[in-house]
């Protein structure tokens, strides 16, 4: 199965749909730094380049991309939800 | 043994190494021009570089603005200029800036004389200089004598996936072959400065762009505006990215694992090879006006989003992996780098597209922007003239 997700590393919070991806559909994601596998099912619509979460991140915890914090949850974030400004928020420039 | 990248460029008289050939018409002041712009229509092959300023500039903006304009005149892209401006003080402060590099340069004043007689003046020297400018061969060239920059812009998340990588590799085969890289967007590091501050090699250049840094950042804090859908700007939003610190990790992989020389002002020429940091905004006209008036000859933009930029002086390598974006903006870019993002090329082999692409436009080819004449020279202003 071609990948439809990708991870920069196996510590991130969230993948990057490299193709449109569709609520109930499921995302085969590739981990780019080891290509590790990973499975999920997607709850929401997700366009091309956006994210998806691979992991639940409680409400105000630091969200992991390229195995740093890049921003933290406004709201618990579950897997196969769609991160984005709604339940992301930079953690420099809020 | 390191590679040899070799291409047929213009050699210059101060030993640097232009890939394009251009007759400059240089106006000093937004007033100016409109005799620039006249003899670019009488003068087959001329570049007039328009431009709103240059008139009651002061301080700190006054000396960038003078490192722009002679820098513009001074790259190696360029074979001979002509400065026009209204009077003779800053026409000869522009001109004997350039004058230093050896290249022939003329200047005309418009004050007492008018548009029309100082345009046929600059068009009869424009057409000594395009007859001098044509008979310049392009002789045997390394990646070594030239500046290459980079940027990246309308990012999204394929930035960081695929495009951006891709310019990272051919980034440090460039500098493993000895040649000089700039790169920029202070503020768009912000979340991954301490890791571009950690690649600095000296410790006294760190501290320099730590200060940098720091003056940029308090600068927009003191703004008290909101910088979503600025920075990250509405593109970004719209491609995926979310946070300034999710573009500035994606921004930074366009210069690989590269070690860093040293930080440089806004249009200063680099001091030496390796890789620069220069001071710079995100904005991409802005940073690639500045790259080319610190005498870069070729720039590698990555886009996402689909940034359509070019540069007068400098051709400018458009590339995206973005399938969507190369799909609908196709005449844009001269690499698609789709198939990285797919999986079905890989970053090594888009880097092997990218380095003979570089060295095709070096020679010759010319890119998507100056086709599609995308000529934009943008000089920042720092503040508001006196």
């Amino acid at each position: 199965m071609e990948p439809n997700l990708l991870l920069h590393t196996s510590e991130d919070h969230a993948g990057i749909a490299i193709t449109e991806i569709k609520a109930g559909e499921k995302a085969h994601g590739l981990v780019l730094a080891d290509h590790a596998p990973i499975e999920l099912d997607v709850s929401e619509d997700i366009p091309l380049g956006h994210k998806i979460a691979v992991r639940t991140v409680s409400a105000g915890q630091p969200i992991i991309l390229y195995g740093h914090p890049v921003g933290k949850a406004l709201q618990t974030i579950r897997p196969g939800e769609h991160v984005h400004t709604h339940n992301m928020q930079s953690l420099r420039w809020p | 043994m390191t590679t040899q990248y070799t291409f047929q460029g213009y050699h210059r008289p101060d030993g640097t190494v232009g890939v394009r050939n251009h007759v400059l018409l240089l106006p000093v002041e937004g007033i100016s021009n409109r005799v620039a712009e006249n003899v670019s229509h009488i003068i087959q092959g001329t570049l007039a570089l328009q431009h709103p300023y240059g008139d009651l500039q002061f301080g700190q903006d006054l000396d960038l603005f003078f490192r722009i304009m002679t820098g513009a005149g001074a790259n190696p892209n360029v074979a001979a200029v002509i400065v026009i401006g209204m009077e003779p003080v800053w026409v000869d402060q522009i001109a004997s800036g350039i004058e230093a590099t050896g290249k022939p340069v003329a200047r005309f004043t418009i004050r007492h004389v008018g548009d029309l007689v100082t345009t046929e003046q600059v068009a009869r020297k424009a057409q000594e200089f395009m007859y001098c400018a044509s008979e310049m061969p392009r002789q045997e060239a390394s990646l070594t004598d030239i500046v290459l920059s980079t940027k990246c812009s309308e990012s999204d998340p394929t930035n960081g996936l695929a495009a951006n990588p891709i310019v990272g590799t051919v980034v440090e085969r460039a500098l493993a072959a000895g040649t000089t890289v700039l790169f920029g967007e202070t503020s768009e590091l912000t979340g991954a400065e301490y890791i571009i501050a950690g690649r600095i090699k000296t410790q006294d250049q760190q501290r320099k762009f730590w200060q940098m840094y720091h003056e940029y950042i308090g600068f927009i804090a003191d703004q008290r505006a909101n910088l979503l859908g600025s920075q990250p700007n509405q593109s970004n939003l719209l491609g995926g990215l979310t946070t300034i610190e999710e573009k500035a990790f994606g921004n930074i992989t366009k210069i690989g694992q590269a070690l860093i020389d040293g930080v440089l002002e806004s249009a200063q020429a680099p001091p030496g090879k390796g890789l620069w940091f220069m001071n710079t905004s995100s904005a991409a006209a802005e940073v690639l006006t500045l790259f080319a008036a610190a005498g870069s000859v070729l720039c590698m933009v990555a886009t996402g989003q689909g940034n359509i930029i070019g540069n007068p002086l400098m051709p400018v390598i458009k590339l995206t992996a973005n399938p969507q974006t190369a799909m609908t903006m196709a005449e844009h870019f001269d690499l698609d780098f789709s198939t990285v993002l797919s999986q079905q090329t890989s970053i090594d082999q888009g880097g092997n597209m990218l380095m003979d692409m570089l060295l095709r436009v070096a020679g010759g080819r010319v890119t998507a922007s100056e086709v599609l004449n995308h000529n934009e020279f943008v000089p920042v202003k720092l503040f508001r003239s006196a």
